[in-house]
């Protein structure tokens, strides 16, 4: 029959039917006939026909399933069946899409993290051809940047048809819109040939024109990122032509990026790009690489003529063969440039090597960062922990399954005996789980959004999301679709095997009704599950102690500072022009200061011009009467700060004085350094008294060391405490960054009597966050935290799930038993041991569980020593709490059962036998 | 090579008996096996005609309704040329099957 034919008998089910039934009558019709030609009577012949003839159901129904098409009606009778099932055990139905739609979506969500930061393209044409052009790394920072200068070189030298473009940093400002509305946004700097280069069309408008990245205008162009074209400005594309004001400059929209596209930097997204042009009037934040105010660098002027500043990553889109060529002709292009980073490099070997620098092609295809290398292992492991959270799952399903099975050992019995066959009754269990997973899987799709976009921000930190496309793709539908099958297979199809395997009791058994305890294979297969089921969970739980302890001793441990008093008001007097309107920032400062510390609760208050952690403001100091130290010796971190920082901090002052109000653009110019740059600078001689300055001789006595404080953990708990030196802002005023308030008690509510305090003395002064010092220090911790906080999820979910299992099996046994322990217990046993009779089951379970699984999570815990950095794998406490923790939730579960057990009586449960 | 199972010679039984008789019902094909295999053979009746409609998906055999010599409303089956195909191949595979068994029992 053809396959139309087959689709047509679908619609013909009734019609199909009715010929099978109307064929058998007539078999057994003409029987009868036969029969009674031979001379039995009409009842007799009726009979011996349908002897001779078998079941007359089996047989209809099995020539309607050689019926082919015929199948899928028997399909959705089976699902009408399944559905009825289902609703007579809502607690498992629940137990079972719950988890499944946790389970698979925590799987989802990873993948499609780990599957985008490992593989996810840039959505431009061909991004296999972009590339990061690097040359000489930068003398103090070790970075790729390139100055102004370097990019023009590249862009000028037009001897090839590979394209050169360049952006910034991003930086942060405010745009405010003509009806006063203002907004926090995040900006970058690009060439104006920047977007056609990378292949893209805009979705409004156009791009940059050439020129428009040194030309410079009262009215700056800008281009809107689709997304925040979308939020902001409802996709109007009335917006072509708007004015607004960005960080005090008048900008006009000229273009909107197309949709899907935001940027080329894997950790943060731009809303807004400039021309370049724009950096001369518009601050870039603080992020920079220079080097220094020792060779003439100036941030407050223009960076474009300057040299000495590296702020630009210039990409070229050159396919691989070309790169060759390419490299050498712009290396030489390069030369003047490279030999600057040489010139400023002591070392003559290293001076070498600087020298004999060569262009290299870094790809980009993925987007410019390293989050494959931050977070692929961190991910990777998530993603092993997450399939074993699934697994775990399956396991306890695949067990209440089996005892809901034994449950319907009766109706089996009965079907098989009207002829079912194996196959029949395997498939409408089959069917059950089946629906179970849909149901399971669609949630899933849903809890999957939700979490990925959890944990996109829990790895963004306190920042904004990384721009990460968290759309299904293909590969993320086929990963759900594998998952669902595996676990249809696991918890629905395995069992229903099992049971349907093994010989059924008799129909005259079934038919008595009479309840007995499971046969002794089926209690082991169902110890041996729980018991797999308690080993996965205490890897998952004793992973999820490791992690919550390594996150614990890092944010516990000293940092030199006293964090959890001292709160961070940061201020953008820069970017906003706030400075430029104060005459006198000392005294401003001091008005400040004094404002605050006359607030009840403020202990100490300081200003300083560098956040903490990370002020990454690299410096190169000569010591007076040294010229022979060498260039690592001499490079350190630089702050300005006012009086009292180190007192507001608590940070302890080892030698010498603090800055104080003597300290005047008048007087001698003092430093402090920290103990590293003293220790880096004179060995273990005291500093005070000595001096170091920004320059060769003469210039190397600029600044008397006048104090030396402790070491702390400025760049956060994971990073070395850097060598700093502090120099004071009122011997050199400039706009501050930062003021550290520390307060007396608590600090939870200070920060709004902060606000209100500085809006009293100043209230244009822009104040952007105020954050415990103890929050910002713990930027640098977002994979820590990421591990800590999903495999405690997991761990509380397998801890859950284990207490279910054991519970739900253990309600079963009890349930089964009934009437023995009835026995028992009219034989005089006690009801302790009856509890103990069930105690005994979990107590061996949960050590048959244990056992392998302390032993797998010793071998995980020399695993994540490899992979992951110092994870505190000493501590012996949190395999120890795992197996606490769970055995105890492993008997307190089966405590109910067992009481349940304990207080059967025994006449009631010998009469209703 | 045709499966050697109970299944495989029950096929064969039902072309071969189309093949001999013609077009015949269902009810035919088991009186005419027990008739021509001299009441050796027994088919279980009710396993003929998943059997039939089997072979009717395979296009082995179609079918048709009609009246019988008692003018009785009945479904006849005939064979068609791949069912003749299908026959002699079964037909080979059970002479093998039987060459095997006999040796087999042969066997001193």
């Amino acid at each position: 029959m053809s396959l139309a034919n087959r689709i047509a008998n679908l619609f013909r089910r009734h019609h199909v039917d009715r010929e099978i039934q109307a064929e058998l009558a007539s078999h057994l019709a003409m029987r009868t006939e036969d029969n009674v030609a031979a001379g039995m009577d009409a009842k007799q012949a009726h009979r011996s026909a349908r002897v001779t003839f078998g079941n007359p159901t089996v047989a209809r129904e099995r020539t309607a399933e050689a019926d082919a098409a015929l199948y899928l009606e028997s399909l959705w009778a089976d699902i009408r069946f399944a559905l009825r099932q289902l609703a007579r055990s809502p607690g498992f139905v629940l137990t079972a899409v719950l988890t499944l739609a946790l389970g698979v979506g925590a799987n989802l969500a990873v993948f499609q993290l780990l599957h985008s930061v490992l593989f996810g393209h840039l959505p431009i044409p061909v991004p296999e051809q972009l590339y990061t052009i690097r040359a000489a790394k930068t003398p103090f920072d070790g970075a790729s940047y390139l100055s102004f200068a370097a990019y023009r070189h590249l862009r000028d030298a037009k001897a090839t048809a590979a394209p050169v473009f360049a952006h910034s940093w991003i930086g942060d400002g405010v745009l405010q819109q003509p009806s006063g509305a203002s907004s926090r946004i995040d900006f970058q700097l690009v060439s104006d040939n920047f977007f056609d280069a990378l292949g893209l069309r805009t979705a409004v408008g156009r791009f940059f024109l050439p020129g428009d990245d040194s030309r410079l205008t009262p009215e700056w162009p800008v281009i809107l990122r689709y997304s925040f074209f979308q939020q902001q400005f409802g996709a109007d594309p009335s917006i072509l032509g708007k004015r607004f004001v960005v960080n005090g400059l008048p900008v006009i929209v000229v273009g909107v990026a197309p949709k899907g596209f935001s940027g080329l930097l894997q950790w943060n997204a731009p809303d807004i790009w400039f021309p370049l042009a724009a950096q001369s009037t518009i601050r870039l934040g603080t992020a920079f690489d220079s080097l220094g105010p020792g060779f003439g660098v100036d941030l407050d002027q223009p960076w474009e003529p300057q040299p000495t500043i590296f702020w630009l990553t210039v990409l070229t889109r050159a396919p691989q063969a070309v790169q060759p060529a390419l490299s050498a002709h712009w290396t030489s292009v390069l030369q003047s440039d490279i030999h600057l980073m040489a010139s400023v490099t002591k070392d003559p070997q290293e001076r070498a090597a600087v020298e004999a620098s060569q262009v290299q092609f870094f790809s980009a295809a993925n987007g410019e960062g390293s989050l494959h290398r931050r977070y692929g292992t961190p991910l990777a492991i998530l993603m092993a922990m997450s399939g074993t959270i699934l697994l775990v799952g399956c396991l306890n399903l695949a067990n209440l399954q089996l005892a809901r099975l034994t449950q319907r050992e009766r109706e089996f019995s009965i079907r098989i005996a009207l002829g079912a066959s194996r196959a029949r009754v395997l498939r409408q269990v089959a069917m059950e789980a089946l629906m179970l997973s849909a149901a399971g899987g669609l949630l899933a799709l849903i809890t999957g959004r939700v979490m990925s976009a959890l944990l996109l921000q829990w790895a963004s930190g306190r920042g904004r999301p990384m721009p990460i496309d968290l759309a299904m793709n293909a590969e993320t539908s086929l990963v759900a679709g594998l998952l669902l099958l595996a676990a249809v297979v696991a918890f629905g199809v395995l069992p229903a095997w099992h049971m349907t395997g093994r010989n059924l009791p008799s129909i005259e058994n079934a038919r008595s009704g009479k309840q007995t305890g499971q046969t002794k294979a089926a209690r082991r297969w169902s110890n041996a599950l729980l018991a797999a089921q308690v080993c996965f969970s205490l890897l998952l739980i004793s992973a999820a102690a490791l992690f919550a302890q390594t996150l614990r001793s890092i944010t516990h441990a000293g940092t030199g500072m006293d964090r959890d008093r001292v709160l961070s008001v940061h201020v953008d007097m820069r970017s906003t022009g706030f400075a430029s309107q104060q005459r006198d920032l000392n005294a401003f400062d001091s008005l400040l200061l004094d404002r605050l510390k006359s607030l009840p609760m403020v202990q100490d208050a300081a200003v300083s011009m560098c956040d903490i952690p990370m002020c990454g403001w690299n410096t190169f100091f000569h010591v007076f009467g040294h010229p022979e130290l060498s260039d690592d010796r001499l490079h350190g971190e630089e702050n300005h700060v006012g009086p009292g920082y180190f007192r507001a901090l608590g940070i302890p002052l080892l030698e010498g004085r603090d800055f104080n109000e003597q300290d005047t653009l008048k007087t001698q110019r003092v430093a402090i350094l920290n103990r590293a740059y003293a220790h880096q600078l004179f060995g273990d001689q005291n500093p005070i008294g000595r001096w170091i300055g920004y320059n060769a001789p003469p210039g190397d006595h600029s600044f008397l060391i006048v104090g030396e404080t402790a070491d702390a953990l400025l760049d956060g708990p994971r990073n070395p405490a850097p060598a700093v030196a502090y120099l004071s802002l009122t011997q050199d005023p400039a706009p501050i960054g930062t003021i550290e308030v520390r307060a007396r008690g608590n600090i939870d509510s200070l920060p709004a009597e902060i606000r209100n305090a500085l809006h009293s003395v100043a209230p244009t002064l822009p104040v952007t966050e105020i954050t415990p010092l103890a929050l910002e220090l713990q930027d640098g911790l977002t994979t820590e935290q990421l591990l800590a906080r999903l495999t405690t999820i997991f761990g509380a979910l397998a801890l859950a799930l284990a207490a279910l299992g054991f519970y739900g099996l253990l309600s079963f046994r009890v349930a089964r038993r009934t009437s023995e322990i009835g026995i028992r217990m009219a034989l005089g046993a006690t009801r302790s041991q009856v509890q103990s009779l069930f105690l005994r089951q979990t107590a061996f379970i949960l050590f048959a569980g244990i056992l392998p699984g302390a032993a797998m999570s010793l071998a995980l815990k020399s695993v994540l020593n490899k992979l992951i950095d110092s994870p505190d794998t000493t501590n012996p406490w949190p395999l120890t709490v795992a197996v606490v923790v769970l055995a105890s939730a492993g008997l307190l579960a089966t405590v109910i059962p067992a009481r349940r057990a304990a207080s059967i009586n025994p006449t009631e449960a010998l009469r209703s036998e | 090579m045709a499966k050697n199972d109970l299944q495989g010679s029950l096929d064969l039984l039902i072309l071969k008996t189309l093949a001999q008789m013609g077009d015949l019902h269902g009810y035919g094909i088991v009186l005419h096996i027990q008739r021509a295999s001299d009441a050796l053979l027994n088919v279980e009746e009710g396993s003929l005609y998943p059997a039939l409609h089997r072979m009717e998906q395979s296009g082995w055999v179609t079918s048709e309704w009609a009246l019988t010599e008692t003018k009785r409303k009945a479904k006849f089956y005939k064979l068609t040329a791949q069912g003749r195909k299908q026959l002699k191949e079964a037909e080979e595979s059970f002479e093998q099957l039987v060459k095997g068994v006999r040796a087999m029992l042969r066997y001193a």
